[in-house]
Order: structure tokens, then sequence, then C-alpha cells
């Protein structure tokens, strides 16, 4: 044998040379934007003003490499395990719908020539279809198209459907012509221009197994501005232009979605030029950090569809009066939480005030205000119930002293901050909380209704966030019970807090079944103004959503609501 | 030898047996993995109730259980709970991508950690001893994600400073990472991070045992003989004392090996590679028992393997040793 020393020293001799092979390969991969960027932060003295002009006008071509924390399941948006978001950036890109939401929370149309018309006496939609919209192998976009979605919806064979609410309301059809199409429904259905969000092309689709066909890739024909292309499943996944989208010129080339399952790393990749756009979960350090490079990247923040609340176990004793929920909000100064929590980050958000709509929908009142922070008030509600406080200042009542456990997802900095400020807030008031987490997703095993619980379920108060919508509709399913004569009410599928207001959830139905969208707001806040009463919840705060990309793209728009970032993907381009 | 090995095998079944039934109990006890369901918009009971049904998941556990083991010789390990794709391919793709890693960090560590070990054994009590020393105790004691974190920044820094991109910081692959050696170069760049974080664990480690056996070699009396004898220092020390001192190190890594193959959880979170730890973490977090389970079968079924492998190599380098 031959020296075993110089073995190991000749292999890191080897390693050490490739790293600076590849290392060098590397310099040449990014010199070309280096080189641009450059250009932008120190422009070169020969140049004027107008060609600086220029060189900002977008340009042909190109990739945006965005940044994701999470990686779909199954590509299929229709499917329960495609419910995501992360699906949707994928699925929304190719299969567009009638309507889609703006980040100002409106209807906006898109496949359809203006919003569906609808008529109250039958309750009827129609869709007329734009002249222009065509799939991109040239097909147009018909009516056969609605009604193949329509039908792969409520067939009864894909179990997987996430819902079929509202499809299933559908007795009819008529297609009118080639461009419009009538749907006639059993009842009036409210949330009606979420119907049809994604479009299924029926001369492709039609004869496939529609639960497995879209779940590893998507196929080559949509209505988008980008298509499916590949998926590297871990690791990324490519979507190219439509080049023949049906309005108007793709500027990109391509989107490539990296994932990295760690939001520090992806801020790191932004600012190290690895990733051109991102929108992860906005935290302080994380905008300080951003800010460092706003010389290279912009970011936009808003208030989004994710709102924070308290839950109340209303089964709970004590938690099952009234006058203790109500008392229990007075206590918490929710402004500062806010404040603490959300202002350094986004400085215009507000607490939240109704748990049917949010801060920045135009149906939005602030049902929630009369419980403001007002420890006094709270206190003497306790009293005027007949509650006193004991030797170590918490209030008894009835024999139940006012001690409750606050749950949420251990390890959720945020959350976790929450917790202490209401539980130093409520200390104040007289009422005593203690923290009782689990970590991350295991918190939400407690959470249930008492029949999946068999009995009790094992929270008092939860610290967790709902998704909301443009449309209220799906609230019927957390706040509201049914009602039948001489039974017990029965809470519905996602009521995890047992409460149970006959009122409020007949105007919930009603709520459901009316079409004019300013009824419907009146009948909802009138919902919020009886949850204000009976304080099922308490609402804190929407979650901030943050959208950063490199300045060598223009276009990109923060889109709060659950449409996405990817709702203007088609202006989208690089400007060098 | 092969009657030790199989023997060592066929005891190896029923712990594995045991294993993935006490972790399938835990599993399917603890975690509702309809959980992310119930909290879907426009979800119904009828829906929940059906999947439950369909699944199984109304069975006490055992029976489940049983199930999945008796699917195992036809099915594989079968399709993930709610979504009907087969789990297999996932796995072999994770574990590609971590053997990839591993190999990398292991062969670094190996190389790097001999030399380290022997010299300073050589140089006993010399300033590059105790600076190895005090290396070694820093390697072992800092937390593997803040080292990786910091050389994020360190290339990032530089980045920002020169405008060079040294080495990516994430992913396994640039978006267009070609093919043919394009992609090998590719690869082995994405890796260079990943590699040392992982790596500097185990250098801390290796060059201990390497250090601690290659001083109890150099003062015994086969060495005394060889110098007596005027052999020279470097022929003593590379085939005679590094050969013997190198057993108890080759059979640490060996065993490292197995339960690195398990996944660097932290690493591959950090610098975002599709590989067996990032793959746990995400099947744990989605409560569906089956990955975890195909995940825990295998990862049992290379440790065992690899504790063997350490046994056979340790009586391979040193004939003293003899296989009952």
């Amino acid at each position: 044998m031959r020296s075993t020393l110089s073995r190991p020293w000749r292999w890191l001799v080897l390693l050490a040379a490739l790293a600076l092979v590849v290392a060098a390969c590397a310099e040449d991969e990014v010199d070309e934007p280096e080189d641009d960027d450059v250009d932008v932060e120190e422009p070169d003295d020969d140049v004027d003003d107008d060609e600086d002009e220029e060189a900002a006008e977008p340009v042909e071509g190109g990739t945006v490499l965005f940044g994701d924390e999470q990686e779909p399941t199954i590509l299929n948006g229709f499917l329960l395990e495609g419910n995501s978001l992360v699906t949707s950036k994928v699925f929304n890109n190719q299969f567009l719908g009638a309507h889609r939401i703006t980040p100002d929370f409106e209807y906006e149309p898109v496949l359809v020539d203006g919003i569906a018309e609808i008529t109250e006496d039958p309750f009827t939609v129609t869709y007329t279809i734009k002249d222009e919209a065509a799939w991109s192998d040239g097909e147009p976009v018909s009516p056969e198209d609605f009604v193949f979605t329509w039908q792969t919806v409520i067939d009864e064979d894909n179990d997987q459907m996430t819902s079929r609410e509202g499809y299933e309301d559908i007795e009819d059809y008529e297609v009118v012509d080639d461009q419009t199409i009538t749907f006639e429904f059993t009842q009036p259905y409210a949330p009606w221009p979420l119907l049809f969000s994604n479009l299924l092309p029926e001369h492709v689709l039609e004869g496939e197994d529609f639960q497995a066909v879209m779940n590893d890739e998507l196929p080559d024909v949509g209505s988008g501005p980008f298509l499916f292309d590949s998926w590297d499943q871990g690791s990324q996944l490519r979507l190219v232009a439509n080049e023949d989208y049906w309005d108007g010129d793709v500027a990109l080339d391509e989107i490539v979605m990296r994932y990295v399952p760690d939001t520090t790393t992806l801020t790191q990749q932004m600012r190290g030029g690895e990733i051109d756009m991102y929108d992860p979960q906005p935290q302080i350090e994380l905008v300080d950090q951003l800010d460092e490079v706003s010389d290279r990247i912009t970011y936009e923040v808003d208030i989004g569809p994710v709102w924070e609340h308290i839950d109340f176990n209303t089964l709970v004793d004590g938690l099952d009066r009234d006058y203790v929920r109500q008392a229990i909000a007075l206590g918490i100064d929710r402004e500062v939480i806010v404040e603490t929590l959300i202002n350094p980050v986004d400085p215009d958000a507000v607490v939240l005030q109704n748990p049917i709509y949010m801060a920045n929908q135009d149906q939005y009142e602030e049902a929630f205000a009369d419980l403001d922070h007002d420890p006094e008030a709270a206190q003497a509600l306790l009293e005027e119930n007949g509650c006193e406080q004991g030797d170590d200042g918490i209030y008894e009542c009835d024999g139940t002293r006012l001690s409750f456990r606050l749950g949420t997802t251990g390890g959720n900095e945020r959350r976790e901050l929450a917790q202490q400020l209401m539980q130093s807030d409520l200390a104040d008031v007289g009422i005593e909380i203690t923290i009782e987490n689990d970590e991350g997703a295991a918190f939400f095993d407690r959470l249930n209704t008492p029949e999946a619980c068999d009995g009790i379920c094992d929270y008092d108060i939860a610290l967790f966030a709902w998704v909301g919508s443009p449309d209220p509709t799906a609230n019927r399913n957390i706040y509201g019970c049914d009602f039948e004569d001489g039974e017990d009410p029965e809470p519905r599928p996602q009521n995890w807090t047992v409460w149970c207001d006959e009122e409020a959830s007949a105007l919930m139905d009603e709520a459901a079944q009316t079409v004019d969208p300013d009824d419907q707001a009146a009948l909802w806040n009138e919902v919020a103004e009886i949850m204000s009463d009976g304080v099922p919840i308490v609402p804190l705060f929407q979650q901030p959503q943050l959208l950063a990309w490199d300045d060598a793209i223009t276009g990109p728009q923060l889109n709060a609501t659950n449409q996405t970032q990817f709702w203007n993907s088609a202006d989208w381009a690089m400007t060098q | 030898m092969f009657q030790y090995a199989l023997r060592r095998l066929l005891i190896s079944i029923p712990v594995i047996a045991l294993a993935t039934f006490i972790i399938f109990g835990a599993v399917t006890i603890t975690g509702d993995p309809l959980q992310e369901l119930r909290q879907a918009p426009n979800i119904t009971q009828e829906q929940i109730d059906q999947i439950r049904e369909s699944r199984g998941l109304d069975q006490p556990f055992y029976v489940q259980y049983w199930r999945w083991v008796t699917d195992i010789p036809t099915e594989g390990f079968g399709d993930y709970l709610i979504s009907p794709r087969p789990i297999w391919p996932d796995l072999q793709r994770v574990m590609g991508n971590t053997l990839q890693l591993v190999i990398a960090a292991e062969v670094l560590a190996f190389v790097v950690a001999i030399a380290l070990g022997t010299i300073s054994a050589k140089r006993q009590y010399s300033v590059f001893d105790y600076a190895t020393t005090t290396i070694s105790f820093f390697g072992y004691s800092m937390p593997s994600f803040w080292f990786a974190l910091i050389l994020q920044l360190i290339v990032v820094q530089i980045f920002f400073a020169t405008g060079v991109r040294i080495f990516p910081i994430a992913n396994l692959s640039s978006a267009d990472p070609g093919t043919g050696l394009a992609f090998v170069l590719d690869r082995m760049h994405h890796l260079v991070l990943p590699v040392i974080s992982l790596a500097i664990f185990s250098i801390a480690s290796y060059s201990r045992y390497m250090r601690a056996s290659m001083l109890e070699v150099i003062n015994s009396d086969y060495v005394r003989t060889a110098r007596a004898k005027g052999l020279r220092e470097g022929k003593i020390t590379t085939r005679h004392a590094m050969r013997n001192a190198l057993i108890p190190t080759i059979t640490v890594a060996a065993l490292s090996f197995g339960t690195l193959m398990s996944g660097a959880i932290v690493i591959e979170t950090v610098f975002g590679l599709d590989g067996m730890g990032r793959y746990f973490i995400l099947q744990l977090g989605r409560r569906d028992p089956y990955p975890i389970m195909a995940w825990l079968t295998v990862v049992a079924v290379i440790i065992v393997i690899f504790n063997l492998i350490a046994d056979l190599v340790y009586g391979y380098l040193d004939p003293r040793i003899r296989y009952d």
C-alpha cells in the first residue's frame, strides 16, 4: 500500500479545484444581471436620462424565479389535496375562470363579457363568454366548457372534490348561443360569483379520470397566460408562457416556482438575487432585511384575508355565560396587540372589528367596536352579574373561578406574543389565563364539534386564524347551528365554539340565498352585531401579506385575497 | 460470516416490525390526519365522514396497522391517505438526494478528520493539537442550523460586496441545471454549503476518535519495533499505525452513515433540499400515517444494514474479531 495519508489530501485538493471551477462557472452565470444592477444603481455618466427611461421599459422574454415556502401536493385545484393557495398559484395561471378577485376584494370578469347576469325568480345566472376567449390550442372557450366543469364537480364518482356547494343547486341549463349559457338554480345562491372560478376544457378532459389526470401534471392546454411545463417534485415547478394567449401577449418566457421551506433562507435568496419574487409571512426582522436592499428590491405590504381571533368554547363552565365572554373581550387591549405585533410591519393595519367582513372590504362595519378595551367596564359587568373578586384578585362567578386556558399553535411567535399580551390584560381585570399550547398543527386536534370530541372538546379559549373570502357564505358552517323542533341545536361542522343563536343562524341562511350584494351585506352585518353580543369569538387583526420582487420586474401587484399573487401574471415583464 | 449476517438480518425483522407498530400507534392515536380538511371552507361533515370511512380511519389503530402491513407486499407502500398518489416514487427521490448529500459530507468529513486526528496525535500537546481540539469541541457544540445560516450570510455578504455569487444558498439545482456534466457540476455547486454544514460535526467527531486511537497505536509495541528496525517515520505512520487506528473511526463512520441517511433534517430544511429529513417533517405535519410509516421502515432497514456493515467491516479490518 502506498501512503494512505496522501490519498485524502489528494481528494481535498481535487474537491477544492472542483469548487473553484464551479464557482467560476457561477460567476459567468450571474455576471449579466449583476452588470445590469450596477447600471441601475450607478448610471454611467454617458447615458442620458432618456436612455435610462428606455432601460426601464418592459422587454420581451425572461424568467421569473418565484420562491415559495410550500409546494403543492397535487396540481388539481378542484380536489381536496389541491385545496391550497400553493396549488392555486399554478392552477389559476393555466385555467382562468368566469371572474377573479381583485386586490380590493371586488369581482372582475375574466372569461366572460361583464359580470354574469342574474335573475331572482327563478334564480338564474347567465354567462356570456368574451368573443376572443380561447384555449391555447385555438379552440374557443364555449358553453360546453361550463357544462363540463359543472358536471365534473357534481359527479359523485369524484369523491375527492373539495366542495360541490352551489353547483349542487344547479338543476338545469340552457345553451343560448355559441357564447352564452344560462344556469337555473333550485334556490338562490348568494356566492354565485365564486362558481366557475376555474373553467375546465371539455375537449381536453372529456373521458379522462379527473381525480388522476391532474395530480402530477396539467394538460398542455389552458386559457391562462401560463401553461404547466414540468414539475421536479421537492424542487421546482416550471410554467411557460401561453404563446397563443387570447388576451394579449405575455411578456415573460417562464415562471419557475422554487420551493424552499424556510422563510429565512428564502429571504437570503431574495437578498442575494437567487430568486426574483416571493410572498412570505412578513415578520418585523424580515421587513428590516428587505429594507437593507431597497435599491434593488420593491415590496408591498397589506392586510390580507387571513385573520386572527380567539374562539371561546361555550360549553366550558364559566365561558358558557355571555357576560364572562363579554368581559374577556372588554379586557383585551386589541389596539395594543395590533400596535405591537402588526404595525411595525404594516403601519396601516387596524383592529379587526368584524368576523364576517375584512377591514378592506366595502361591506365592512365595525360591529365589535363596542368591545374595545375597557377594563373598568369589564369588571363592572362581572360585578353586575354577582361575581366577586377573590383574595388573589381573580373573580368567582356562581362558584366558578374565572381561570381559563388559552391555547394556540406553539412555535408561532406572533401568536405567542399575542397570548402574553392578553394574559397580562386579563390579569389586570381579574381573569386568570394560563397558556397551554400544542406544537404546530397538533393544536387543531383539540378543536372540533362536541359530537366529534365525544363530549366537550379539550380547550377553553383558542387563538388561531380563518381565511376570509369576498363572499361570507362559508361562515354559516363556522357560526351556524341547525335548529330542529324539540331538539338541542346541532352545531355545524366548523362551529367549534358551539355557540348557537337561532336568530343569527336564520339570518345566515337567509343571507346565503340573498343575491343582492347590499341586502346580503346588511344581513351578514346583522349577524356580526348579534355575535358582538353573544361573543363566541373576538376578532383581533388581519395578518399582513407581503410581496417582494426584484426591480428588474415590472407589473407585480400584491393581491392579499386568495386569488394569489399571480392574479395579474400576464402583466409581468422584465425591464432589462 | 454469511451465517452471522443472515442471523443478524433475521433478528432485525421483529425489531423493525415492533418499531413500525409502535410508531403507527403513536401517529394514529395522537393526530387526526383529516384535521386540515376540517378547516377547509365549505367542507361538510358528510364528506369528512365519507373519507374517514373509506380510508378505514374509523377502525382501531391495530386494524389499520394490519391493513398497512398486509398491503406492503402487494402495493409497495401504497398511496397517500387523501390523494391517490403512490408514496414509493417520492421516497426513492428523497433517498437519492439524501444519499448524495451524505456521501459527499461523509467523504469530506472522513478525509479531513483522519488528517486532523493523525497530525494531532503525532504532534500531541502542540499548538496544532490544541487548536484542533478547540475547533473540534466548537464543531461538536455548534448548532448546525446556526452554522448553516452563517454560511448563507457570508455568501450573501460577498454577493453584496462583489456582485459574485460564490455558492447557491438553497435548492439542489439551478432552475436550468443542464444535462450530463453540466448537471453534475451544478449539483456539486449547490451541495457545497450543505455538505460543509453537515460535515463539520462529523469532522469534529471522527477526528477525536482518530486522535485517540492513533495515540494508542503509536505507543504500542509493534510500532516501537518498527522504529527500532529503522523504518522511516512516514512509513510507520501510514502503513503500520494509521491502518490499525482507522478501525474504530471506520466503525463509527459506518454507524453514522446509516443515521445520517434518515435525513439531516435541519440542514435539509435550511438549505431547502428535497431529502429524507425534509420529507419526514413535511409528512409529520400532514399527519398522514402511511408516508411516515414508509419512511420509518426504509430508515429502519438502512440503519440495520449499516449497523451490520459496521460490524462486518470491523471484523474484516481486525482479523482478531471472529463471528459466532
